[in-house]
């Protein structure tokens, strides 16, 4: 008996177990990382994966630098409810940023930051790797390559330096098992930091392409301008009042006692940031870099022309102009929130829902037609600006004539008609591509005239999608792009990083600070900047006009000019944002009332008054972001910001 | 009762017949052999020696009965059996010896054959001896539950072959002495012990299957003997699951000790209670129990569509030595159903219908129009007194007036799109009975629940919610061989559900955001519309507003869901190898599909135009031209199409024997188990999921006092590396069987009539860890492939390369999380009437799988390494009392409480370095805590925010006078996340609790349920209930949330500056501070509630079989009729669900019939 119940106890017991492989349910081909770099076509998923973190830049729930300063400013409608992730950059205005959870954390990735610790590990596996490859990879192209991600690896160290200031540089990554205690890392004294980040640009320079030559596929990539300018703006940044000798950072130590800011200002940063700037623009230059000049339509006047240049600069795709541009097509969202409807049809059509408007700063902030500030041009009725007149017959091309508008409208250099658009203002494209009073067209193919006052197509017509400002921008709008009441075709447009005249006006500033008075060539490189948008030289300018003609002679004056045409030059694509910061003016600029105009008028006359629509606060600790409390606790080794 | 003979045969199945022709053999063997049974010499002429001191009774009557040829028959509960007495005899006769002892005892013997009867006697000493047939005769009649005479039934004395059978009828005659006991059994019921007590009609009534159930209890792979059951198992009776709903998961609340269960919402399809076999004590995935029916993993959705009526047993499995044998997979605890199958028997049909009212249990009331509008204006300038208000004072007088009501609306949406009440329908029917060779149990069911959505006649289609549910069941037992039996069990689940396109929550949630003043929900056409055809939805703008109406109505939503399942079972007696051997097999394949789709039209949104209001006549203008769409469209990537297969194998070998006192039982399991997911998602989850594993029971008892088992389960699971894939969890248990002591007798066992003590120790696991994603930790997931990490390259970004991405790193380290469980015991029976169990239990999980909390963020990763870092801590307590009465055979009463207590706590937790604010440290706080901000109460003014901690924003700007104040907890003048404390009690129950009576007389019966919970807080939804705000999550909807009246009626204004008011300062838009996690959001969500009530009334069986039937029974029943709780603004059991599908309150009418 006892042999049958055993065989029975082996039966069940060999059922279970017959197949001792029945729980080896993975198959072998699953994907691991060692196949990434395996071959070239995975090696070059894994470049694209470096490049992926790039930031979606124009896009103004991502890139916070459009809402997240005193340029724009928007409807925060009750309806919206911050509902929206653009409001997100917005807050940041309203002083709505916090340690527990810091928007745009860059550091994390978190609300609506890119993970860019996360690009530099892949950037260092990436380096680790792709001289490994062989096979058909060619060292060549895996010098490239390495190259490419070096100024990567450089570029995300910077996003974060000028977040954070000083933070932990990730030379080499460290082993996913490696002890806790290693992990916690210090952050690096920001200009060793420095350092290092140009020391990378550096070694991959001469790996690099001096311009690309199959456009179709590789647009986009890094080159050697791009990554000259970058360390160009790497070293001004860091040669800047907020990371040079800022008194406010130099109580910040770590628990190891090392400083993690200098105290000390220090103008040989100055010179190295001016040498920097001239080598990029040498370069630039010999790779064939020009200012974008708008030929499309050669029936088009002069002044007509001399505007297209000026607001296609930095949206037509690719143009010469452009150094570096990130490659993500985004643009469609910016113009969507900032693009004024045209007509009652359109205004309905929710597709684009427009509710970013130009803040009455920005407007106030461009030149007269003299090329000097309103307020120095004693030509130019400052005082009365926001009272209303009739628009003159020689000013065609910028406003409609004989419309009623404010003074403050009229009389302005090319760049504010080229980038603001006012209560009757002419809109020069959405399928109307003729000049008004044009004897070769029927007027339903000439300009729009924007209207602007309540129930007016610009207007405020509902509680959504208007201006609250009384002020729309066009800097994101390519004259192409056509949206009527059923469809919207947006010409996709690159959002540029650096552009040529941001390159110029960098260098100016930079050898203006590194000498004791201006020299000619300060003047020379701010001058071709006002030279494309119709206006006179710096010296010229302001001897003829400005109630303080000397101001260009001195350093100081210079640096109010540079900084005056920056702001302008560069309005709108989020620059700002950053300038004030390293200028330290942000304190000056962002504690001021942000104001607008009476959107909800329905004459000329109350459009016109001037409304405070929110007064920021803006404290020191601004300066830099906040570190998010859950990484300082992490790693104990880290620090806050000073004021977090 | 008159007999008629041609009906009884006509209801007589085949089968009773045979068992009559078999049972009336036994008893001629009976009967044939009395004369043998005779001793030879009388009790005078026994002589014998015996020397006891200070025994019990009972151990002298062994002693006795070793000596010699007789046997003693008493009843124990009735004689003090343990009574000590002592004894000296040298070669005396029996007859002088029990003379003795029934002098000293008041006891008197009777002897019949060798069998000696002891009963109580309080007059002379008396030791007789009878001869059969010499003394009483006694008559009755043998009848069922129902009272239906049971022909065929055996009497026999007790301890003897003496007895006879009974008639057609079931009555029977029978010789016997006057005290004597009667064992009577019958197939299918179990045997009973009837003392005579000098009675000469005794008539017996078998009581029902169920208490025959009773005695013994379902255990893991099988069934134990009730008093050898040392785990903790508690088995509900499946006539106690029984509520008015098609859902039965909703009636396990307060009706388990041990369950922790509590329902969040009241929609048809979606109402699935969540239940918790002693509470929650992991926290890294799953929770929730492991589901058998039949022997087979199911889901609570497959649990919830069972009838109580198919139910055999219930039970739920709840410390190690229960669960240790499902291994990996056991430690959340096991819920265990077995359905009926057919007995030997004549065909039984069963049918019951019901059909219910239901309505929500509390009704949300919302702000009418006119305070809306009022308190709207209040909003935007009691934070901007330069605003715009958004009425003015013309419209709010004019809507006051009812004036036009398309152009000044007014709409109360709850009203325009809710029903006050609807009708469900149930019906069930089975059909069970069976021969010598096959039983069959044949059931099926149907249902349906409508929701309580009004259809608009406007409409061609059905838009509310109509759920039905369709339920097969087949179980074929086959005697294949007198010792092989097969079992075939077929069973399907269909549900079909059409509804509104949002799904019932959504729709309910809508209501709540549409605004109530800007359109109605539909226009009467003017000049230009009235000749279209389609509904002048309203809306305004360009038509993103939210109508809930039009939404309601513009389509539908269909799904489908289908489990079937296959099931073989081979039984295999193995006793020609080994006494007490058998043999199991079970093979099941079940397959599960599901589908939803949609479809739906696109409203035609219109404002009104111009208004004159002299001709009280508007004009429309059409919002959306173009757009709209009268035809139905459908899209095919809309809803979710699942599809799942298991196929799952069981061998069980089992020994059970007794020999003498001791008894021993084997048990050894092999199981196998596959599911396949095949549209899961993503390659590593469409891998199949398997378990294999060993399992056994061993058990030993001494003589009904002392019982061990020890248990193990062996198992694997393919998530894990192979280092790690087997896990071996051992168990052990013992009680005492305090009360079956010898030294147990007297007053204290009449009083105590039943004491055991029992303990158990084991290990489980749960290898249900982490998300599905995660299912092979000991991979790295990579995405070779990923989109999310490509990039653009090119003139117009036209060259695009996928990037490189990886989910999870590999780490074979990972394993299951292991559940150290201890259980310590208390049965008690008090005076046979009442029935008290308790179990006290303390549980640590380990390895429980966490996310590492030490890795920066600058170590780059893009996926936080996991590990069984947690460790969770968890104890209680569960009590249940029974209360069994008859007072006479028509007046009974039975009661039940149960009360479960389950805590538990993080002993080990991975999180940063809590040192310097301990009060975020999750260790040693429960599982399920909520940690928020400490609300003080609201600011006085501005000047008051501006000068207290900073908060959420800029004092006087983003919050000020009116909003919510915070406790700053670590002083350092910021209100941050540093400042969360612990507050509350977890947001699930601690403790579940339940009671209720029922009693009958004569033919009436009434019972009635009350269940609560307490120990839980949740928390209400700032966000959610924030008047006049856009909570949409799409930009492109604007919605408008209402006003809840007791929000207008209790809110901070600035006439009365009620720092406590309900609501904080009111405003158009969403203020950050007044929406974090606070204490003063923060509610009790104890409740106690009267879960149910039931009235029945049995038609008297004489007038049921009149119409042919065996029973009929008419029922009123109803559920959660009454709610008593603090918290008053919705259903309490709703917790933060309260603007979800309320849950409901059931008027049921119901009848049963069997034939």
């Amino acid at each position: 008996m006892n042999l049958k119940k055993y065989i029975l106890v082996l039966f069940i017991t060999c059922i279970s177990f017959s197949c001792s492989d029945y729980l080896d349910v993975v198959p072998d081909n699953l994907p691991t990382i060692d196949i990434a770099f395996s071959d070239r076509s995975s090696t070059e998923k894994y470049l694209a994966t470096c490049y992926s973190y790039m930031p979606t830049y124009g896009h103004p729930s991502t890139d916070f630098t459009l809402l997240g300063s005193d340029e724009y400013w928007t409807l925060e409608d009750p309806y919206y409810n911050g509902a929206t992730s653009n409001f997100r950059s917005h807050n940041l205005m309203r002083g709505i940023q916090n340690a527990g959870s810091p928007s745009f954390d860059y550091w994390s990735g978190r609300n609506g930051g890119r993970p860019f610790y996360n690009a530099i590990r892949d950037c260092n596996v990436f380096l680790e790797n792709v001289h490994n490859v062989g096979g058909d990879l060619s060292e060549e192209e895996a010098d490239l390559w390495a190259a490419e991600t070096k100024v990567l690896k450089a570029f995300y160290h910077f996003q974060l330096m000028r977040m954070y200031g000083a933070i932990p540089i990730i030379r080499e990554n460290f082993p996913i098992a490696a002890d806790t205690d290693d992990v916690r890392v210090f952050r690096e004294p920001f200009d060793e930091g420095i350092d290092y980040i140009v020391s990378l640009i550096d070694e991959a320079v001469p790996n690099l392409p001096l311009q690309i030559v199959n456009v179709t596929t590789e647009l986009g990539r890094v080159t050697i301008p791009m990554a000259l300018t970058l360390k160009a703006l790497i070293l001004t940044t860091s040669a800047s009042p907020l990371f040079n000798g800022n008194l406010d950072f130099a109580g910040l130590v770590d628990n190891r006692g090392i400083s993690l800011f200098n105290d000390q200002h220090d103008n040989k940063k100055w010179v190295r940031a001016a040498q920097a700037c001239k080598s990029a623009i040498d370069t630039c230059l010999l790779a064939g870099h020009e200012f974008f000049d708008f030929k499309e339509l050669n029936y088009l006047s002069d002044t007509t022309q001399r505007l297209m240049s000026l607001r296609q600069a930095a949206t037509e795709r690719w143009n010469k102009e452009i150094i570096w541009s990130a490659n993500k097509m985004s643009t469609n969202e910016f113009y969507n929130r900032s693009i004024p409807p045209l007509n009652a049809a359109q205004a309905g059509y929710n597709k684009t829902d427009p509710y970013i408007s130009a803040s009455l700063r920005m407007v106030d902030a461009y030149y007269s037609s003299n090329g000097v500030p309103i307020d120095e041009d004693p030509s130019f009725d400052y005082i009365d600006r926001y009272t209303i007149t009739s628009a003159p017959a020689d000013h065609t091309h910028y406003v409609s004539a004989n419309y009623q508008t404010a003074k403050a409208n009229l009389n302005r250099e090319p760049r504010f008609y080229a980038n603001v658009v006012f209560d009757g203002a002419i809109w020069f494209g959405n399928g109307r591509l003729r000049e008004i009073g044009d004897p070769n067209s029927s007027p339903s193919e000439q300009a729009y005239v924007i209207g602007m006052k309540r129930t007016e197509p610009s207007g405020k017509r509902s509680g959504l999608r208007h201006a609250v400002t009384g002020y729309w921008t066009r800097k994101a709008s390519h004259y192409k792009s056509v949206v009527s009441e059923s469809t919207s075709l947006i010409e996709p447009s690159t959002f540029p990083l650096m552009r040529l005249s941001d390159l110029y006006l960098l260098y100016a500033e930079a050898l203006n600070e590194s000498l004791d008075v201006p020299n000619t060539d300060v003047y020379e490189y701010i001058d071709l900047v006002r030279k494309r948008a119709g206006l006179k030289g710096v010296v010229e300018s302001w001897t003829n006009h400005s109630n303080i003609p000397g101001k260009p002679t001195t350093k100081e004056g210079m640096r109010e000019i540079i900084r005056k045409e920056r702001t302008i030059e560069l309005a709108f694509e989020g620059k700002r944002y950053w300038d004030i910061r390293r200028w330290k003016t942000a304190s000056k600029w962002l504690n001021q009332p942000i104001r607008g105009l009476n959107a909800n008028g329905e004459t000329a006359e109350d459009f016109t008054q001037v409304k405070t629509l929110f007064v920021p606060q803006f404290t020191t600790k601004e300066y830099l972001f906040p570190i998010a409390l859950t990484d300082l606790r992490t790693n104990t080794n880290l620090v806050q910001n000073p004021g977090w | 009762m008159k007999y008629k003979l041609l009906q009884k045969i006509y209801i007589m199945s085949r089968y009773t017949i045979c068992a009559l022709i078999l049972q009336v053999t036994l008893a001629g063997m009976l009967m044939a052999s009395d004369g043998n049974a005779q001793t030879n010499k009388g009790m005078e002429d026994v002589f014998l020696s015996l020397e006891l001191k200070n025994k019990t009774l009972k151990h002298v009557f062994e002693q006795i009965t070793q000596l010699t040829d007789f046997k003693f028959a008493y009843e124990e509960g009735r004689l003090a059996i343990n009574k000590k007495i002592s004894l000296e005899a040298n070669n005396t006769s029996l007859k002088k010896i029990l003379l003795g002892i029934s002098k000293k005892n008041g006891l008197s013997f009777r002897r019949v054959g060798n069998q000696i009867f002891v009963v109580k006697h309080s007059g002379t000493p008396l030791v007789e001896e009878l001869q059969i047939g010499a003394d009483v005769t006694i008559s009755g009649k043998v009848t069922d539950e129902t009272g239906e005479g049971l022909p065929g039934a055996t009497i026999v004395l007790k301890g003897t072959t003496i007895g006879t059978t009974a008639a057609l009828d079931g009555s029977y005659k029978l010789n016997i002495p006057e005290e004597a006991i009667l064992v009577v059994s019958f197939v299918g019921y179990q045997a009973q012990e009837v003392a005579v007590a000098g009675r000469s009609v005794v008539d017996i009534q078998f009581k029902a299957d169920s208490e025959v159930l009773e005695e013994v209890v379902v255990v893991a792979f099988g069934v134990q003997k009730k008093e050898s059951v040392i785990s903790s198992i508690e088995t509900v009776r499946p006539s106690e699951l029984r509520v008015p709903s098609s859902n039965l998961t909703t009636a396990l609340a307060g009706r388990v000790s041990g369950l922790i269960a509590y329902q969040r919402s009241g929609e048809p399809g979606q109402d699935d209670a969540n239940f918790f076999i002693r509470g929650v004590t992991t926290f890294s995935n799953v929770a929730s129990p492991l589901i058998l029916i039949d022997g087979v993993e199911m889901t609570s959705t497959d649990l919830s569509r069972l009838q109580t009526d198919d139910i055999e047993s219930f039970s739920i499995m709840k410390d190690a030595a229960a669960t240790a044998l499902y291994g990996a997979r056991g430690a959340n605890g096991v819920v265990l159903v077995q359905t009926k199958e057919g007995k030997e028997g004549k065909t039984t049909v069963s049918v019951r219908i019901e059909s219910s009212v239901s309505m929500p249990t509390r009704e949300l009331k919302i702000a009418d129009p006119i305070t809306y509008m009022r308190l709207n204006n209040e909003a935007v300038r009691t934070r901007n007194k330069l605003s715009d208000v958004p009425y003015s004072q013309q419209k709010i007088e004019n809507t006051q007036l009812g004036l036009n009501n398309y152009v000044y609306p007014a709409n109360d949406w709850q009203d325009l799109l809710l029903k006050n009440n609807t009708m469900n329908y149930r019906g069930n029917f089975n059909v069970s009975g069976g021969g010598k060779v096959a039983r069959y149990y044949i059931a099926s069911s149907f249902s349906q629940d409508n929701g309580t959505l009004k259809v608009d006649k406007k409409n061609n289609f059905n838009n509310n919610i109509d759920l039905k549910k369709y339920l097969l069941r087949s179980n074929i037992n086959i005697n294949l061989t007198p010792s092989t039996e097969a079992i075939v069990r077929l069973h399907g689940t269909f549900d079909d559900y059409r509804g509104p396109l949002d799904g019932g929550k959504d729709t309910y949630q809508k209501i709540l955001r549409a605004d109530p003043v800007l359109f109605p929900a539909y226009y009467e056409a003017d000049e230009t519309y009235q000749y279209v055809d389609h509904i002048l939805y309203g809306n305004s703008e360009q038509g993103q507003y939210i109508n809930p109406y039009a939404d309601l109505v513009k389509g539908y939503k269909d799904y489908s869901r289908s489990v079937v399942l296959a099931q073989l079972e081979l039984k295999q007696n193995l006793s020609f190898i080994a006494k007490g051997l058998k043999l199991h097999a079970l093979f099941n394949l079940t397959r599960t599909t599901f589908f939803d789709l949609q479809r739906s039209t696109v409203p035609f949104w219109y404002n009104v135009a111009d208004y004159d209001r002299q001709s009280d006549s508007y004009s429309l203008t059409q919002l959306n031209p173009g757009q709209g769409q009268q035809f139905l469209s459908y899209n095919d990537s809309d809803g979710k199409k699942e599809i799942a297969a298991t196929n799952y194998s069981q061998f069980t070998l089992n020994y059970d024997r007794e020999f003498n006192k001791h008894s021993i039982s084997g048990l050894l399991v092999g199981i196998r188990r596959s599911k396949l997911t095949p549209n899961a998602g993503s390659l590593q989850e469409s891998l199949p999921e398997r378990n294999l594993g060993v399992s056994g029971r061993f058990t030993y008892s001494f003589d009904s006092r002392y019982f061990t088992e020890f248990n193990f389960g062996y198992n694997g699971s393919e998530r894990f590396a192979k280092n790690e894939r087997f896990g071996f969890f051992p168990s052990v248990g013992l009680a005492w069987y305090v009360s079956n002591e010898p030294f147990w007798g007297g007053n204290l066992s009449s009083t105590i009539s039943k004491l055991k003590l029992k303990a158990t120790y084991g290990l489980v696991g749960n290898d249900a860890i982490g998300n599905k994603v995660d299912r092979f930790f000991y991979l790295s997931s990579v995405n070779l492939n990923d989109t999310g990490y490509g990039y653009s390259y090119g003139e117009n970004a036209g060259y695009y390369v996928p990037g490189v991405s990886t989910s999870r790193y590999a780490n074979n380290q990972i394993t299951w999380e292991i559940a150290q469980k201890l259980n310590i015991g208390v049965e008690l029976g008090l005076w046979d009437k009442v029935e008290f169990r308790a179990d006290i239990y303390t549980e640590r999980r380990s390895n429980v799988l966490q996310t590492r909390a030490d890795i920066p963020t600058t170590m780059g990763l893009q996926a936080t390494p996991q590990s069984n870092l947690g460790v969770g801590k968890g104890r209680g307590f569960d009590l249940s009392i029974d209360y069994n009465h008859a007072f006479s055979s028509e007046l009974w009463v039975t009661g039940r409480a149960n009360i479960t207590y389950a805590k538990s706590e993080y002993s080990k937790y991975e999180e940063v370095d809590n040192s310097e604010t301990p009060w975020l440290s999750r260790i040693g706080q429960p599982i399920g805590q909520t940690y928020g901000y400490i609300a003080e109460r609201l600011f006085v003014d501005d000047i008051e925010a501006q000068n207290s901690p900073t908060q959420f924003g800029n004092p006087g700007v983003d919050y000020g006078g009116g909003d919510i104040k915070y406790k700053d907890i670590n002083g350092d003048d910021i209100i941050n996340s540093l400042d969360r404390v612990p507050i509350g009690f977890p947001t699930s129950p601690q403790i579940v609790y339940g009671m209720g009576l029922s009693a009958g007389y004569k033919s009436w019966d009434f019972s009635f349920f009350f269940q609560g919970l307490s120990r839980e807080a949740f928390f209400i939804d700032p966000q959610a209930t924030a008047p006049f705000i856009d909570v949409d999550d799409d930009a492109s909807v604007i919605s408008k949330n209402a006003l809840l009246q007791v929000y207008a009626d209790n809110h901070w204004d600035e006439e009365n500056k009620d720092i406590y008011a309900l609501w904080p300062r009111l405003s158009d838009k969403l203020v950050t501070n007044n929406n974090s996690t606070s204490t003063w959001w923060m509610r009790d969500g104890s409740f106690i509630r009267l879960k149910s009530v039931e009235l029945g009334y049995n038609l008297p069986l004489r007038m049921a079989e009149k119409l042919s039937m065996s029973s009929f029974r008419l029922y009123a029943s109803g559920t959660n009729l009454l709610t008593f709780s603090k918290f008053k603004l919705w259903d309490p059991e709703q917790a933060e669900n309260g603007l979800g599908y309320p849950i409901q309150k059931v008027f049921n009418l119901g009848i049963k019939a069997s034939f």
